[in-house]
């Protein structure tokens, strides 16, 4: 979730009153913010991401205002067209832009900086790290020309002075040489030739989603904006100028409209588009389990920002502001109502009781062979599922779910045994008193292609017993005498395994079914894992095995 | 005075009753003990003075081959007996003919020494019979080795045979252990200590006669460990436990799962970040899932994903694609097994639960591993409102003895109203432990649910080390026995 820096004095200027930082922290945790850490001065906020509109401290302060109740209902802006023309010619990897411009927003370096923590947040989330949308900002009064151009440029013929850069560079040059291009020139390129370049006039503003040109370049001073938003979607493109021109805007801007020309229509940015969304009374009091009245809703509604007024005696008619893009349904509207009431107020009350049920015969099974195996004198281990599929090979298992993205290669595969994790487990405890005895219970996961899932899981018991001297015996016998606790035959079939020495390898039969193997491990394993003493080990394969005795 | 014998002191005193005198060696011998052992019983009897112990001085004498091979005719008898079977009379020449040069000479001058011959130009005359049977047996012993005080040397042979090199002697001291009067009487009235009362004293009542010997009884004894069940697993068993007593049933659910069911059905979009690479696991084998039978939901999916459909939402407004609900990841929210589970069950009232890891690519650190233990509960009935679930979870939390809450407005693609959950613990203040709201109309329509669901998960790590003091996640997951024989059990 975005995290965000935001300086104390902004903020009360936003909202015209100074707040103690328990009143602010207070205020955000309703708005579903947590002030992670707070100095005299900067706040830290963390946010959901479901909010972009309040990535800025003109966006929070226009919700906490709402919240005190110092302004209700929906904002409005003054807005005004201006000259400013954009032809499209559409790039295929990027075919939408939208622009706008925001007069009067008084430029410092405070605000430049949340300038960029700003147009960054909204990259990263609602901008899905620039693939979905990507946004520039300009100094109005240094664009060369009121003709913007967007189209697609052959990134050898076109060249320009990268924002904070002394040299013009062509855009090949850029894509290759500079960070911004090694990181996000793939993302609108085409058969690496092709690129979405903005021009003003002549010039290049903006090369997206890559980089801006110097030459519009935002300093302190900079008086009016001229933003950008380029991307796939064209409702997210839009939806991103609103909310950026509207936060900018909430200071007192002026909102200028530009007009764009599609080849097929045009139409004028931003849009500033208000939804509506009919809600009806008995639905808010159903989902919260709550008697609010009509007036008591609007009332809420105000305070979260939208415009709300009645359409009967049950029904609300709502309109939400151009900056909300997570309202889809009247149930989004309901949570805001309870998030306007305060989460704390809402007294909890537990539905009707329900009669206690039985813990399922698996977890009732695996609890009792726990207790016997504990009492026996072997300590439980919790294991990982995930597992290295390195040591897996080393032990021969071929076949196992495997990660495409792991964080380590010690954790790439889905375990198909516990066998691998027992042994590294007593590799590491050759230091300790002996005799060490370990179980463990738990799922495996074995590729099988018929399931939906393409995978079945199983659940094993595997159990180990290490000491200076260790006979086959110090482990079946303890097997055994859990088993047949458990109401079960079990006998011992000699075998060749991979893992056991020779003539010290037995299958595991339980009530007539090969469920596992148990024997001694062989040297040039012990020795592969580094293990200077002797191994007695088994694994049981337990799947359905607690179905099967209910007397 | 009683006097306390131990055991083994009884025993080394008793046997020495018998023997009166004898050797360490004999000794052991006779118990059927280690030399060692015995000679520290015979040190303790001898401080008590109920054994004496007397070093004596003895020759070990053996026979050499020469001895060996002498001892059935000395040369001079040899020479005597030829001398007879001449008449008496013979030349020096005519014996050194039949007996050798070497063996003549010397069996002449001793035979001339011993006073049996006369020797005259170069004619040797009987004077004397003679025999040697004295040394002859002396080295018969001797050939197996003889072990003599001192006062049983013969002295007047010995000095003889080591000139004729047929023995050699040698000197060593022995113990030579011997009871006493004050042993013997002790033997009568002694009082017998047992270190250990075992069954057969108990048995042959020899208890009577015993005293068991006092233990140091505040001494540190040696370490052992008890087998146990891992803490966390029982942590999880304990919230299974309340929950089965609130009335919920398990859900199955699958640790491999279809995009489809982590994260299309719960009405998140395609192009949602938590279903990329570096929020989910994605499987590089295997890769692809089937729908196959999932035909109705799955088209419900689509339209609800692309329009809303008749939901009343506007849906996600792109066009979903069956590719990307196909690919195979790890589930990273038991969220999946809630919509399994509501998608074949419909009748109300409706408690279910699951508990499982989930997994997310996190670096592993003492804050977050790449898998994680997550609960999810579900709760669907007629007219179930946001305040149920508020009182549902502060219903669990409350069984599992925390009774302090804090409710924040929260995010989830899937549920609206959504609830982030802090409880407090005494010591740490208040942790973020769970999410929870009402599963979205979307969801519910696609599932093709008709009453509202609430639903609520959380991750179990956090409570746990909460619960255990730990400030370390990976300590969880050790498997370090020192770690896990010497933790305290929490009850």
């Amino acid at each position: 979730m975005p995290v965000i820096r935001v300086p104390k004095y902004r903020l009360e200027q936003v909202i015209g009153r100074t707040l103690t930082l328990e009143e602010l922290e207070e205020l955000l945790f309703r708005l579903k913010c947590e002030v992670e850490s707070a100095s005299e001065d900067i706040l830290e906020i963390e946010l959901n991401s479901d909010r972009p509109d309040m990535l800025i401290t003109e966006g929070l302060g226009r919700a906490l205002k709402g919240i005190l109740g110092i302004e209700k209902g929906m904002p409005s802006y003054t807005t005004r067209q201006t000259s400013i023309t954009v032809k499209v010619d559409p790039p295929p990897t990027r075919p939408y832009i939208a622009v706008g411009i925001v007069y009067n927003v008084r430029v410092d370096y405070d605000f430049i900086e949340e300038l960029i923590q700003f147009q960054e947040k909204l990259h990263i989330t609602y901008g899905r790290n620039r693939k979905k949308i990507a946004i520039g900002f300009h100094d109005l009064s240094k664009l060369p020309g009121n003709q913007i151009y967007y189209k697609e440029v052959d990134v050898d013929k076109v060249e320009f002075i990268p924002l904070h850069g002394s040299e013009p560079m062509t855009a090949r040059e850029i894509l290759e040489k500079l960070k911004q291009g090694q990181e996000y020139g793939k993302i609108s390129l085409r058969e690496d030739k092709y690129h979405p370049i903005l021009f003003s006039g002549d010039h290049v503003i903006a090369m997206p989603p890559v980089i801006n040109a110097d030459i519009t370049r935002v300093e302190p001073g900079t008086k009016d904006l001229f933003i950008d938003v380029t991307g796939t979607s064209r409702e997210a493109v839009e939806k991103v100028l609103d909310i950026i021109v509207t936060g900018l805007a909430e200071r007192g801007g002026v909102i200028g409209k530009a007009r764009v020309y599609y080849p097929e229509h045009e139409t004028w940015t931003p849009i500033l588009r208000v939804d509506k969304q009919e809600l009806g009374l008995d639905y808010v009091n159903k989902v919260l389990g709550l008697k609010l009245n009509l007036k008591e809703i609007i009332e809420h509604l105000q305070r979260m920002r939208f415009d709300a007024k009645p359409l009967s005696d049950n029904r609300v008619l709502v309109e939400i502001p151009p900056f909300r893009v997570d309202i889809l349904h009247p149930i989004d509207l309901v949570e805001d109502i309870a998030m306007s009431i305060g989460y704390d107020n809402l007294e909890p009350e537990p539905p009707q009781p329900s009669l206690p049920t039985m813990v399922e015969d698996k977890h009732r099974f695996l609890n009792r062979l726990r207790e016997i195996l504990v009492g026996l004198g072997f300590q439980e281990l919790h294991l990982y599922m995930l597992t290295s599929s390195k040591s897996l090979e080393k032990l021969g298992y071929r076949e196992f779910v495997k990660l495409a993205n792991p964080v380590t290669e010690e954790l790439d595969a889905l375990r198909p045994t516990l066998i691998n994790q027992i042994l590294n487990a007593l590799k590491m405890n050759q230091h300790v008193e002996m005799p060490v005895k370990v179980f463990a219970i738990g799922d495996i996961i074995l590729v099988d292609h018929s399931k939906e899932t393409r995978t079945s899981e199983q659940t094993v018991l595997s159990a180990a017993y290490m000491s200076g001297k260790a006979s086959f015996e110090d482990l079946q016998a303890p097997l055994y005498a859990t088993l047949r606790t458990l109401g079960f035959n079990v006998m011992s079939k000699k075998i060749e395994h991979q893992l056991f020495i020779n003539g010290r390898a037995a299958r595991i039969i339980i009530d007539g079914e090969k469920r596992g193997v148990l024997g001694e491990i062989k040297p040039e394993i012990l020795e592969l894992f580094q293990i200077k003493y002797p191994i007695i080990l088994c694994e049981v394969n337990l799947t359905g095995i607690w179905n099967k005795r209910r007397k | 005075m009683v006097i306390t014998l131990s055991e083994g002191e009884y025993k080394v005193l008793k046997k020495l009753a018998e023997l009166k005198k004898t050797s360490l060696e004999e000794l052991a011998s006779e118990l059927g003990m280690t030399k060692p052992s015995v000679s520290a019983y015979v040190e303790m009897l001898s401080s008590k003075n109920l054994v004496r112990v007397i070093e004596e001085r003895y020759y070990i004498i053996k026979a050499t081959e020469e001895g060996i091979r002498w001892s059935k005719g000395l040369p001079e008898e040899l020479l005597l007996r030829k001398l007879e079977e001449l008449g008496g009379k013979a030349s020096i020449k005519q014996i050194t003919e039949i007996l050798g040069k070497n063996i003549s000479t010397i069996a002449l001058a001793w035979a001339k020494k011993r006073g049996w011959i006369e020797i005259k130009a170069g004619q040797l005359f009987l004077r004397k019979k003679g025999e040697l049977s004295r040394i002859r047996e002396f080295l018969v012993k001797a050939a197996k080795g003889l072990v003599l005080r001192a006062e049983e040397l013969p002295r007047d042979l010995l000095n003889e045979l080591k000139r004729r090199k047929m023995i050699v002697i040698e000197e060593e001291k022995r113990k030579i252990i011997e009871i006493t009067e004050d042993g013997l009487k002790a033997l009568e009235k002694a009082v017998i200590e047992v270190g250990i009362l075992t069954s057969d004293i108990i048995s042959s009542g020899r208890w009577r006669n015993i005293r068991l010997k006092p233990y140091n009884v505040e001494a540190e004894p040696p370490r052992v460990y008890p087998g146990r069940k891992h803490f966390f697993i029982d942590f999880i068993e304990e919230v299974r436990r309340v929950l089965h007593d609130m009335g919920f049933v398990e859900m199955k659910s699958y640790y491999v799962e279809t995009e489809f069911w982590n994260f299309d059905v719960l009405f998140q979009a395609q192009d949602h970040p938590a279903r990329e690479v570096h929020d989910t696991f994605h499987l590089a084998y295997p890769r692809e899932g089937s729908l196959e039978g999932y035909e109705d939901i799955v088209e419900r999916v689509r339209i609800i994903h692309e329009t809303g459909g008749d939901t009343g939402s506007r849906g996600w407004g792109y066009k979903w694609s069956p590719e990307i609900a196909r690919r195979l990841i790890l589930r990273s929210q038991m969220t999946s097994a809630s919509a399994r589970y509501l998608y074949e069950h419909k009748d109300i009232p409706l408690r279910a639960y699951a508990i499982g890891k989930v997994f997310r690519p996190d670096e592993v650190s003492a804050k977050r591993l790449p898998e994680f233990y997550q609960f999810d509960g579900i709760v669907m009935d007629r007219d179930l409102s946001f305040r149920n679930l508020l009182g549902i979870i502060k219903e669990f939390f409350w069984r599992l003895g925390i009774k302090q809450l804090k409710f924040k407005p929260g995010y989830f693609p899937f549920t609206e109203p959504s609830v982030e959950g802090y409880v407090y613990i005494e010591g740490l203040g208040w942790i973020e432990v769970f999410g929870a709201g009402m599963f979205r109309p979307e969801v519910l329509a696609i599932l093709g649910v008709e009453h509202p669901v609430a639903a609520w998960g959380m991750g179990l790590e956090r409570i746990a080390m909460a619960f255990h003091g730990l400030n370390d996640i990976r300590l969880l997951y050790s498997t370090d026995l020192f770690f896990l024989r010497n933790m305290k059990v929490k009850w």
